[in-house]
C-alpha cells in the first residue's frame, strides 16, 4: 500500500502489478502525460483503467492527477463515490491532509480505523490528521492504539519514530502518565519481537535501547535507574502511588525490562489496584531472570492473595521453583504446605512438614501436620495451570505463552496488516519448539492454528502435528479427542474411533468426551447397546463439561430413551409394541438410509452435499441436458442431427454422464466416510438423477444412430428432469439448516457460557443486547451458530473480566454486499477490554483448540469473523453469517 | 437478433447456437474480454453466466484483496466467492462502464426472490435465467427485454 501511494506521488512510478497488458500501456501513457505537464490528460487515461478494468488503482491515480491539476474537489468527490473502499478513503484522507483539511481527514481515518484493524499506514495518517486537529491532546487515541496494537505498529519504523518522539515530548511536558502508556507498549514488544526490532530500528536511537531491552538482562542498573527505584519504593512506602508511578515513568526505557524495575512496577501496579498487571510483570521478571527466587515468590503471593484459590496449582509450582533455588527458606516452605494441602499434594506436603518440624515447632506446623493426618473426603481438583513446566526453557515458555495470546486475539486484528497475529504466533511457536523440542503444548497450539489457516491441507497438517504431539507425550486424552474429531471430519472414521478409544481409558474430562463421541458414532450405526454404554460412561465420568456437549448428550439420551420407551410402552400391548419396534428397527436396518438420515446425524455434511447438488444442476443439467425436449421434437420432425450431437456429448469422457456420475460417487463417499453409507439410487433427492442418467445411458446407442422411435423416451426423460431431478436438487440446495436469529439465540449462548464450570468471571460481566432487526434467518446449522456465539462471547467476557470492564454490548445488523446484493447478518460483540498481553488473559482461555474450530465453523457457514474498532468501546468482534432470503424463509 | 454470451466455457454458446439458430450468438470468455469487445461492437442483449471458475484469476473482475479481508484473510475463500459470483461483478462493471443493454443472468429468481428485487433495482434491465429446457422461452424473453429496454 505504501508503495502504491508512493507511486501516486511519483509520475515515473511503474504500473501496479497484475494489470492486464492493455491497462499497463494506458498507465504508461498517463505517466507520460503527467511528465509532460498534463495531469488532466493523465487523469482522463487513468479513468479508463478504473472504469474498464475495474481497478481501484486507476481511480486513485486519477484522483492524485486531478489534485495536481488543481481539481481537488472533483478528485475528492470521485473518491467518495467509490464507496467504502479502503484505498479510496485513505487516498481521500491523504489529499485532505495535504490541503490542510485535517478535521475532515481525521473523520475519515477514525472511520477507517473502525473498519480495518491494525494498519500502520492508517495509524500514521491518523496521527498526522489528529495533530492537525488538536496538536496538544490529539495523541490520546494514538496512545490507545499503540496499547492495543503495539505488535503491528512497533514493527513499522515510522510509527516507532512517532511513538518515541511522542513519549519524549510528553516527558518534557511532565506528562509521565501518558508517556508511560507508549513506553509500556514499546517495552512489551521489545521483549518478544527482538529480531524484528533489531532489523527495524537500525537508524534510530530507540533501536539501541530496544536492543538492550531485548537482550537477556545481564544489564546492570544504572545509577539513574537505581535512584528511580529508590524514589518509587519510598513513594510507595508513604502511600503516594502516583508519585511512584511518575518515578518509574521517568526511568530510561532501556531499564524498563530490568527485573528489579519490573518488580517495583509490579508493586506500584498492585498499589494502584491492578494485580493482573503486577502478576504479569513478575512473571516477566522470572522469565528474564529465572535464578532469582524473589520473583516467583512475590508472584505466588499476589496470586494467592488476590485471585483466591483458583490458581493454587500455579502458586504451588512457583513456590516449588523458589524453593529449588533457596531450599532453606522456612516461610516459603510453610506457604507451600498451605497451598499443597488444598491441592492434595500429600507427598510434597508431608516432606515439607517433616523438614519444617525438624527446624520449627510452631503451632501452625503442628496444626498442618494434624490436618494432613486427618482423612480427607475429596481432594480439591487441580486447575489447569500455565506455569512453565519443569525442564522447559523459560524462553520457550515465554514464546509459547505469547504465541497463545496472539493466537487467541487473531480474530483479526490484523486484517490489513502485513503480518497477522497468526503468522507471528506460528513463528513464536516454532521458536518455542526449537527451545523445547520435547514440550507438546506448542505442538498442540500449532495444530489449532494450522486448522484455522486458509489452506486446503489445513486439516492434514493439524492431524500430523497432533500425531507428533502424541508420539512425544501419549498421555493426552484431550488431544486424542481433538485428533478424533479432525479425522472424522476428514472422513477417516476408523482413525477417529481409534483415537477416541485411546482417550476413554483416561479418567479425565477428555476421556469422558471421547465416550460421548463413541456413543454418537454407535448410535449412527444403530448399535443401540453400545451407544447407551458409552453415554452412561460419559455421564458417570463427566457430570459437567460444556453446555454444547451436554446438549448433545441430552439429545442422544432422548433418542435412546425414545427407543426404550417404545419397547416398554403399553402394559398389555407391551409384547405387541416390542414386536412393532423390532419390525421397525429391522426395517431400518435392512433399508440403507438416505441423505436425510445422514444429515440427521451429521448436519455438517450438508454444505459439501449442497455444493455437489448445485454444481450438478449448474454444470450438468443446465449446460448439457437443457435441450432434451427440443431434441425429441427434432427427431419427430426427422432431424437426427441434435440427437447425434447429444450422443457425442454423452460419450465424451468429460461429458454430462461422466460428470454427474462422478458427483453421485462423491455423495456416496461423503456418507461412507462419515460412517453412514447411504443408498443414493433409493434416495429421494439424488435417486431421480440416478434414474435420469441410467435412462440416458440406455438411450445412448439409439441417439448415436439417430433413431426416431426414441423420441417419446426423450420426452419422458425431459419430464423427469423438469419435474423431479431439478426441483429435488434445487430444494435440497435451499434446505440448509436454518436458524431464526433472535434474542433467544443470543440469550441461550450467554446462559451456556455462564453455566460453564470455568466461567468465574460470569457474575461480574453484563451483556447488553440491542434490539434486533426483524426477519433474521441464517443459513447455518443451529449448533454451529451456538458454538460460534459461545466462543466469541466467552472470549469477550473473559477479557472484560480480566480488564475489570464489566459491560459487553451485542448488536445485530443486516449488511448488503454492494456488488452481489447478498445479505449478511452481522453480529457485533463490543467490549472495553484492551487486548492484553498478560497471563490472566491466557488463563481465562485454557482450551487452545477452540480458536481453530471456531474459524472452521464460521468458514463452514460461509461467513467471516473480524475484530473492528467500535465507538465507545475498545473493540468489537464481528461475525458475519449469510442471511436467508426473507421471501424464501417460509420454505425452510 | 444479436446476443453476446459471456461465459467461461462453451456450453451455453453451443446449446443456443444449435437450438436457437435464428439468433446470432457471439461468445466472450471473461468480463474484461467482453468489456473490450463491447467498446467496438454492438449487440442487442447479453446472456451472462454467473460462475467463472475456468478462467485465470487475473481475468476475474472484482477486488480480491477486499474480499480476502472480508473472508478472514483467506484468499482461497475470496477467490472462490469471486468465481462463483463473477457474473455479478461483470454486470456491475458493464453498468459502471455505461452499458445499458438488457442482460439475462444465469441466476435463478426462485432461489432468492428478495435478492433479485435488489439486483433488478441496481442493474436494470436484468432478468433471471429462464427455463432452459425450453430454449424458445429464452428467445421470447430476450426479444421482450430488447423491446422493453430504452435505446442505449
Amino acid at each position: 500500500m505504501i508503495l502504491l501511494l508512493l507511486a501516486l506521488c511519483s509520475a515515473q512510478a511503474a504500473p501496479p502489478p497484475g494489470l492486464p497488458e492493455i491497462a499497463q500501456r494506458a498507465w504508461i501513457r498517463a505517466e507520460r502525460a503527467e511528465a509532460e505537464g498534463d495531469p488532466l490528460e493523465a487523469a482522463r487515461i487513468y479513468r479508463s483503467v478504473w472504469k474498464i478494468q475495474g481497478r481501484i488503482e486507476g481511480l486513485l491515480a486519477r484522483a492524485a492527477a486531478l489534485a495536481r491539476a488543481g481539481e481537488l474537489e472533483r478528485a475528492l468527490e470521485e473518491l467518495q463515490e467509490a464507496g467504502p473502499d479502503r484505498d479510496a478513503r485513505v487516498a481521500r484522507a491523504r489529499l485532505l491532509i495535504e490541503a490542510d483539511r485535517s478535521r475532515e481527514a481525521a473523520k475519515i481515518l477514525r472511520g477507517l480505523t473502525a473498519g480495518w484493524g491494525a494498519d500502520p499506514e492508517i495509524a500514521q495518517l491518523r496521527v498526522q490528521a489528529e495533530l492537525g486537529v488538536d496538536p496538544s491532546g490529539a495523541m490520546e487515541p494514538f496512545a490507545l492504539w499503540l496499547t492495543l496494537h503495539e505488535q503491528e505498529l512497533f514493527e513499522d519504523e515510522e510509527v516507532v519514530r512517532l511513538a518515541a518522539s511522542l513519549a519524549h515530548a510528553w516527558i518534557e511536558r511532565g506528562e509521565f502518565e501518558r508517556s508511560r502508556a507508549v513506553l509500556d507498549a514499546a517495552s512489551q514488544t521489545s521483549s518478544t519481537v527482538r529480531e524484528a526490532l533489531r532489523s527495524l530500528y537500525d537508524e534510530l536511537d530507540l533501536r539501541q535501547r530496544a536492543q538492550l531491552l531485548a537482550a537477556r538482562p545481564s544489564l546492570r542498573l544504572t545509577a539513574e535507574a537505581s535512584a528511580g527505584i529508590r524514589s518509587a519504593t519510598e513513594a510507595l512506602r508513604q502511600g503516594e502511588v502516583r508519585r511512584a508511578q511518575r518515578a518509574l515513568s521517568a526511568l530510561p526505557d532501556a531499564q524498563l525490562l530490568h527485573p528489579e524495575v519490573l518488580a517495583v512496577r509490579a508493586r506500584v501496579a498492585l498499589a494502584s489496584g491492578s494485580p493482573e498487571q503486577a502478576e504479569a510483570d513478575l512473571r516477566l521478571a522470572e522469565t528474564l531472570d529465572p535464578l532469582d527466587p524473589r520473583w516467583p515468590v512475590e508472584r505466588a503471593t499476589i496470586l494467592d492473595t488476590h485471585f483466591g484459590q483458583r490458581f493454587d496449582a500455579e502458586v504451588f509450582e512457583a513456590l516449588g521453583r523458589a524453593l529449588r533455588l533457596r531450599p532453606e527458606n522456612e516461610e516459603w516452605r510453610l506457604q507451600r504446605v498451605r497451598v499443597g494441602a488444598r491441592l492434595g499434594q500429600d507427598q510434597v506436603v508431608r516432606e515439607d512438614l517433616d523438614w519444617l518440624s525438624e527446624r520449627s515447632a510452631s503451632a501452625e506446623v503442628h496444626r498442618l501436620a494434624e490436618d494432613l493426618a486427618r482423612p480427607r473426603i475429596e481432594p480439591a481438583p487441580i486447575p489447569p495451570g500455565n506455569a512453565c513446566p519443569t525442564g522447559v526453557e523459560p524462553e520457550a515458555c515465554a514464546y509459547f505463552f505469547l504465541a497463545f495470546v496472539l493466537a487467541q486475539r487473531d480474530w483479526p486484528a490484523t486484517v490489513g496488516a502485513e503480518q497477522s497475529d497468526r503468522d507471528r504466533a506460528v513463528r513464536l511457536i516454532e521458536q518455542a519448539r526449537t527451545s523445547a523440542p520435547g514440550w507438546v503444548r506448542p505442538l498442540n497450539l500449532q495444530a489449532s492454528l494450522a486448522l484455522g489457516a486458509p489452506r486446503p491441507d489445513a486439516v492434514t497438517e493439524a492431524v500430523a502435528l497432533l500425531r507428533e504431539s502424541l508420539r512425544i507425550e501419549p498421555d493426552q486424552p484431550d488431544v486424542y479427542v481433538f485428533l478424533g474429531r479432525l479425522l472424522r471430519q476428514g472422513g477417516d472414521r476408523e482413525g477417529a474411533l481409534e483415537a477416541w478409544t485411546r482417550a476413554v481409558s483416561s479418567p479425565s474430562v477428555g476421556g469422558a468426551v471421547a465416550h460421548l463421541y463413541l456413543a454418537e458414532d454407535a448410535w449412527g450405526r444403530w448399535q443401540i447397546v453400545a451407544a447407551q454404554r458409552h453415554l452412561d460412561a460419559y455421564r458417570a465420568a463427566a457430570p459437567s463439561t460444556t453446555a454444547s456437549l451436554e446438549a448433545r448428550a441430552d439429545r442422544l439420551a432422548a433418542r435412546l430413551s425414545g427407543l426404550r420407551g417404545g419397547a416398554l410402552a403399553g402394559g398389555v400391548f407391551g409384547a405387541l409394541g416390542l414386536l412393532v419396534l423390532a419390525t421397525v428397527l429391522l426395517g431400518r436396518l435392512r433399508r440403507r438410509p438416505g441423505v436425510a438420515e445422514l444429515l440427521e446425524r451429521e448436519p455438517g455434511a450438508w454444505r459439501e452435499l449442497a455444493a455437489l447438488a448445485s454444481s450438478t444442476r449448474h454444470e450438468v443439467l443446465r449446460h448439457h441436458l437443457g435441450a432434451l425436449g427440443p431434441i425429441a421434437e427434432s427427431l419427430e420432425r426427422g432431424d437426427d442431427r441434435p440427437a447425434r450431437w447429444l450422443a457425442e456429448r454423452l460419450d465424451h469422457p468429460q461429458g454430462p454422464l461422466h460428470r454427474a456420475r462422478e458427483r453421485l460417487a462423491a455423495v456416496s463417499s461423503i456418507a461412507s466416510a462419515r460412517g453412514y453409507p447411504i443408498d443414493v439410487a433409493a434416495d429421494p433427492t439424488f435417486g431421480p438423477l440416478v434414474r435420469l442418467l441410467d435412462g440416458l445411458d440406455v438411450l445412448r446407442p439409439s441417439l448415436r444412430r439417430g433413431r426416431g422411435d426414441i423420441a417419446w423416451k426423450l420426452h419422458a426423460l425431459a419430464l423427469l428432469l423438469e419435474d423431479e431431478v431439478e426441483p429435488k436438487l434445487a430444494a435440497f440446495v435451499r434446505s440448509a439448516g436454518r436458524v431464526v436469529f433472535d434474542e433467544g439465540v443470543i440469550d441461550r449462548a450467554i446462559r451456556a457460557v455462564r453455566a460453564e464450570p470455568t466461567a468465574s468471571w460470569s457474575e461480574h460481566v453484563r451483556f447488553m443486547i440491542e434490539p434486533l432487526p426483524n426477519d433474521l434467518t441464517l443459513r447455518a446449522e443451529p449448533e454451529d451458530v451456538h458454538e460460534i456465539l459461545c466462543n466469541v462471547l466467552r472470549n469477550a467476557a473473559a477479557a472484560s473480566a480480566a480488564a475489570r470492564e464489566d459491560e459487553i454490548r451485542v448488536r445485530v445488523e443486516i449488511e448488503e454486499d454492494p456488488i452481489t446484493a447478498e445479505e449478511q447478518i452481522v453480529v457485533r460483540i463490543a467490549d472495553r477490554a484492551p487486548q492484553p498481553l498478560t497471563t490472566s488473559a491466557i488463563r481465562s482461555r485454557p482450551m487452545e483448540h477452540g480458536l481453530g474450530l471456531t474459524f472452521d465453523r464460521v468458514r463452514r457457514c460461509g461467513g467471516s469473523i473480524a475484530v473492528e474498532d467500535e465507538p465507545g468501546f475498545a473493540k468489537a468482534v464481528v461475525v458475519r453469517l449469510p442471511r436467508v432470503d426473507p421471501l424464501t424463509q417460509e420454505e425452510g | 437478433m444479436k446476443v453476446l454470451i459471456i461465459e467461461d466455457g462453451y456450453e451455453y454458446h453451443e446449446l443456443f447456437q444449435r437450438f436457437l439458430p435464428d439468433v446470432t450468438w457471439i461468445r466472450q470468455g471473461s468480463g474484461p474480454e467482453a468489456l473490450r469487445w463491447l467498446e467496438r461492437h454492438d449487440v442487442e442483449a447479453i446472456f451472462l453466466d454467473l460462475c467463472f471458475d475456468r478462467i485465470p484469476t487475473e481475468a476475474l473482475l472484482g477486488d480480491e484483496e477486499a474480499l480476502t479481508h472480508r473472508f478472514n484473510g483467506d484468499p482461497v475463500q475470496a477467490r472462490s466467492y469471486l468465481q462463483e459470483q463473477q457474473g455479478l461483478f461483470v454486470l456491475a462493471a458493464l453498468r459502471a462502464a455505461g452499458c445499458t443493454l438488457p442482460v439475462i443472468l444465469a441466476l435463478e429468481a426462485r432461489d432468492e426472490p428478495a435478492r433479485w428485487q435488489r439486483l433488478q433495482a441496481r442493474y436494470a434491465p436484468v432478468d433471471p435465467l429462464p427455463d432452459l429446457h425450453r430454449p424458445d422461452i429464452l428467445r421470447r424473453r430476450l426479444a421482450e427485454l430488447v423491446e422493453e429496454s430504452p435505446p442505449s
